[in-house]
């Protein structure tokens, strides 16, 4: 399960806004923080990365939505599948 | 995973992002972390991100001795907490499942383990027999002090100059630009300017793939209602055409005709900077053979050679419509506003590479658009410390460090100085260029090929040469030729080794880098490597210590010292050659510090090692105020920031090749590619990079997030030249060029769009490489080949046979 934050960058325009985050909050993926000026933290747990994929073209394709940027990136949770064999 | 730690990881991960949203909105001190979770097990530190020249810093999180978490680092100018996708998965770059964990030996045509005392044996004995048929090829990965250390072996240990980085292949143009227009290297401005600048001008940069987050940067303004315009001036459409103002498409090698469309409307239009010109800049030409400084020039002569570029004719070259040309002189012709251009491989990887770096740095000063925060010619780099270890270190074959030449006598004396080896030690003959250096290494001996041994570190020349069949897969059939090669994967390198290092790679070590900004960069190690994995620079140590006990008089110092002598606080000599010692000594700290006194000559003057322990990297020249503290520079020669400029002057080009503080405005003509299309290859083929892929892929292609979005590479082509030869959207056909073929998956409406009559194919996939195909003709000066331009065809895959269309 990778989680990822992420900042949103909100279009301009209080109406627009609100309707972003209204659908933004409708996700169940997304875990949200307080919006500030125009941007918007927010946490999103998927359950593998073609399902990370899928909303982040989704979010960046949302009306209102102006960017997406990620911060962090957790792997601990997939990092087992992945390691190289130890030492 | 239980629920507890999940809600854990959403709530860290939001508040990673809230912290960043604070720092934008200035509700938090940008001064400060995230405080660490107590109940988060995880330890953080800082590095820089292993990837692009960029140079991102990021906070590593590492738990029971893996990597297990990255974010961007909010303290870092550079990135202020963002990353790109790259970034962020740039973790798991250790963990692929095919790391090399144990030295292998060639035996019988098979990679055979053996241990790292046969390995260093192996290499030793190879030189001892031929010390000057020897050679070290880097690259812009190494650290500071893995390149000091193999250029110190090479040039101060075996008199021997043939070392050379792959950044031969991606800045050197850059580097003759700013050496033949300011005598020394690298941008004066620095990242700032893009926060600064009211027009941004992209020369054949897809920034917003390639450098994102210095993209994410400018997009960010636009969103805080600043005005930037930005100009994407290309040969494809890309991403970062999606987001500019103006799109001046142009055929491939003319952008030295735009650039001398420009200075020639500044002229004609009286709009150049008179003052400016008079003051602080003089003319030059080239020689009929081409040369780093050519000859003087006057202005009349200047202007009567820019005669004939009219906005016409260069629309007639370029295909760039003439009231956009005119659109540029305007531009650059106004006082009130404040123009920054940047470039990467578009000019670089260019047979006239040299000239469109002088040519672009000449309309800014011409203009006057120089000397101030937003108004300054800045070149990108693609890799991590090209400008740290490649350039500043001097590990290309003609350089000594800091900005010292191998032609120069008194540089040389100088460097053994430093060295304390014996006058004389430094072989005053350049070494072979890097494609030199292939060449000869691929000829047989009895042919001339002058190079039978050579030890490959942090690259992947097998994929990244150009025209690989001729400067690499000729050494197949060579049987005295020894190809080494220190990697963390299997690769095309590889492939073709006789011996194979494993090595520590990136958090698995300490480090220093210096990114496209000037900004030198430190971190420590903080997992161990995989199996038997070694330190690059160990490797160098450990090699040079062989060679010391089989007698070999270069090691040895004024002194009779072993060359790399490092003791520890207590003045007790430490063996780093024996990997177990290695850590018993900061051996970073030991050779930065002994580098940092090459750095005040050309100005680059470095801080303290602990300087950059404290900091998010630092831009040189970085000068100790009377208070004792270190101070960065962010433009140099310009009076408000940099403190080597004299009081009153204004501007002070110090470093100035006509010694008299001024720089030099070059005139260069547009000349045709090397080879261009015609009726058997009809297509121009370009090459390059994607954002999920770093260079020859070798670590993102081991990231599943990373290979799951761009799993293969491709070929871009236009849907009108498709559908002309009944070619599908996904069909995969056969291209095609004087030097080789390859199948590749057409993709006619992805995110770059070629125009018609071109292609483009991305270097990253090891199954297909492009560079079998390219041509790589070098510029003259930078020696750097060119590999957006070649001539093509593509060949419709039949039912049975191979349709040529
Ligand atoms: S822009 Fe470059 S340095 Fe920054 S995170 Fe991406 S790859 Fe790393």
């Amino acid at each position: 399960m990778p989680t990822s934050g992420l900042i949103i960058t909100l279009q301009p325009g209080s109406a627009t806004q609100a309707d972003a985050v209204g659908r933004l909050r409708a996700r169940p993926e997304l875990t949200l923080g307080e919006v500030s000026d125009r941007w918007l933290p927010v946490a999103l747990e998927t359950r593998d990365d073609a399902e990370s994929r899928e909303v982040y073209d989704w979010l960046m394709a949302l009306p209102g939505v102006a960017f997406v940027d990620v911060v962090s990136v957790n792997f601990e949770p997939t990092l087992s599948l992945q390691l190289h064999p130890s030492p | 995973m239980n629920l507890p730690r999940r809600e854990f990881l959403r709530a860290s991960a939001l508040a990673a992002a809230s912290a960043v949203v604070a720092q934008r909105t200035g509700a938090a001190d940008a001064t400060t972390s995230p405080a660490p979770s107590p109940a988060d097990g995880i330890a953080w530190d800082k590095a820089p991100c292993r990837f692009c020249g960029t140079g991102c810093h990021v906070r590593v999180g590492v738990k029971d001795g893996k990597v297990v978490a990255i974010q961007g680092d909010q303290l870092a100018e550079v990135n202020k907490g963002l990353l790109c996708v790259k970034g962020y998965h740039v973790g798991l770059a250790l963990y692929g499942k095919d790391r090399l964990t144990t030295p292998l030996l060639r035996k019988n045509g098979k990679l055979e383990p053996i241990s790292w005392d046969e390995a260093l044996d192996t290499i030793a004995k190879r030189v001892m027999a031929a010390p000057d048929k020897f050679a070290i090829y880097g690259s812009g990965q190494w650290t500071i002090p893995e390149g000091y250390a193999a250029n110190k072996l090479m040039k101060g240990g075996l008199s021997n100059n043939h070392i050379d980085p792959n950044a031969r292949l991606c800045m050197a143009s850059a580097v003759t630009g700013y050496l033949s227009t300011y005598g020394v290297d690298e941008p004066a401005g620095c990242y700032d300017d893009l926060d600064a600048c009211d027009v941004l001008i992209l020369w054949g940069n897809n920034m917003a793939e390639m450098h994102p987050v210095l993209f994410s940067r400018v997009i960010d303004r636009r969103t805080r209602g600043q005005k930037v315009t930005l100009i994407d001036i290309g040969t494809r459409r890309t991403r970062t055409t999606e987001f500019s103002d103006h799109y001046l498409e142009f055929k491939p090698q003319s952008d030295l005709a735009i650039l001398n469309g420009i200075a020639h409307l500044l002229l004609k239009n009286g709009t150049y900077d008179a003052k400016f010109v008079e003051r602080f800049c003089n003319f030059r030409q080239d020689t009929a053979a081409a040369s780093l400084l050519g000859d003087a020039m006057t202005f009349d002569a200047y202007k009567a050679a820019l005669e004939p570029y009219t906005p016409e004719y260069v629309e007639k070259i370029s295909g760039v419509p003439a009231e956009k040309i005119r659109l540029l002189g305007e531009l650059f012709g106004r006082k009130d506003i404040r123009i920054t251009s940047v470039w990467c491989m578009g000019f670089n990887q260019h047979s006239r590479g040299t000239n469109a770096n002088r040519l672009c740095h000449g309309i800014h000063l011409l203009s006057g658009h120089f000397g101030k925060h937003g108004d300054a010619p800045t070149s990108l780099t693609g890799q991590p410390s090209a400008c740290g270890t490649a350039r500043e270190v001097g590990t290309m074959c003609h350089f000594l460090p800091g900005g010292r030449l191998i032609a120069n006598a008194e540089h040389r004396a100088e460097t053994e100085r430093i060295w304390n080896v014996p006058p004389g030690r430094i072989n005053p003959k350049m070494g072979h260029h890097t494609v030199l250096l292939w060449e000869k290494f691929c000829t047989p001996t009895a042919q001339g090929g002058d190079i039978s041994t050579v030890w490959v570190q942090v690259t992947n020349p097998g994929q990244s040469l150009p025209n690989l069949h001729k400067l690499f897969k000729a050494k197949r059939g060579l049987p005295d030729k020894f190809l080494i090669v220190s990697e963390v994967y299997p690769t095309a390198t590889t492939e073709l080794a006789d011996l194979v290092l494993p090595s520590a790679m990136w958090v698995e070590k300490n480090g220093m880098f210096g990114n496209s900004e000037r900004r030198t960069q430190q971190w420590f190690k903080m997992v161990n490597p995989p199996g038997e994995a070694r330190d690059d620079c160990w490797q160098t140590i450990a090699v040079a210590r062989k060679l010391f006990e089989l007698g070999h008089p270069g090691l040895k110092d004024k002194e009779d010292k072993f060359l790399f002598t490092f003791k520890n606080a207590a003045g007790t000599e430490v063996p780093a050659w024996d990997w177990k010692h290695y850590y018993d000594v900061n051996v970073d700290r030991a050779l930065f510090e002994e580098y940092r006194a090459f750095s005040r000559y050309k100005h680059k003057d470095l801080a303290p090692y602990d300087e950059y322990v404290k900091a998010r990297g630092l831009r040189w020249p970085v000068v100790q105020q009377a208070s004792g503290a270190w101070r960065e520079t962010k433009f140099r020669f310009a009076e408000f920031d940099d403190s080597y400029v004299k009081r009153g002057a204004g501007i002070q080009f110090y470093h100035s090749v006509t010694k008299d503080d001024k720089a030099l405005i070059w005139f260069a003509p547009y000349e045709k590619a090397a080879e261009e299309p015609d009726a058997d290859f009809p297509f121009w083929l370009c090459t390059g990079r994607v954002l999920e892929h770093w260079h020859t892929g070798t670590m993102t292609m081991r990231i599943p997030q990373l290979s799951g979005a761009m799993p293969h590479a491709y070929v871009e082509m236009h849907s009108a030249d498709a559908t002309e030869r009944s070619i599908a959207n996904g069909e995969t056909i056969l291209v095609r060029t004087r030097r080789g073929q390859l199948r590749l998956p057409v993709w006619t409406n992805g995110r770059g769009h070629v125009p018609r009559g071109s292609l483009f194919v991305p270097f990253f996939d090891q199954r297909l490489l492009v560079n079998d195909l390219t041509l790589g003709e070098p510029d003259p000066i930078s020696k750097e080949p060119d590999y957006k331009k070649c001539a093509a065809t593509v060949v419709k895959l039949g039912a049975g046979r191979l349709n040529s269309v």
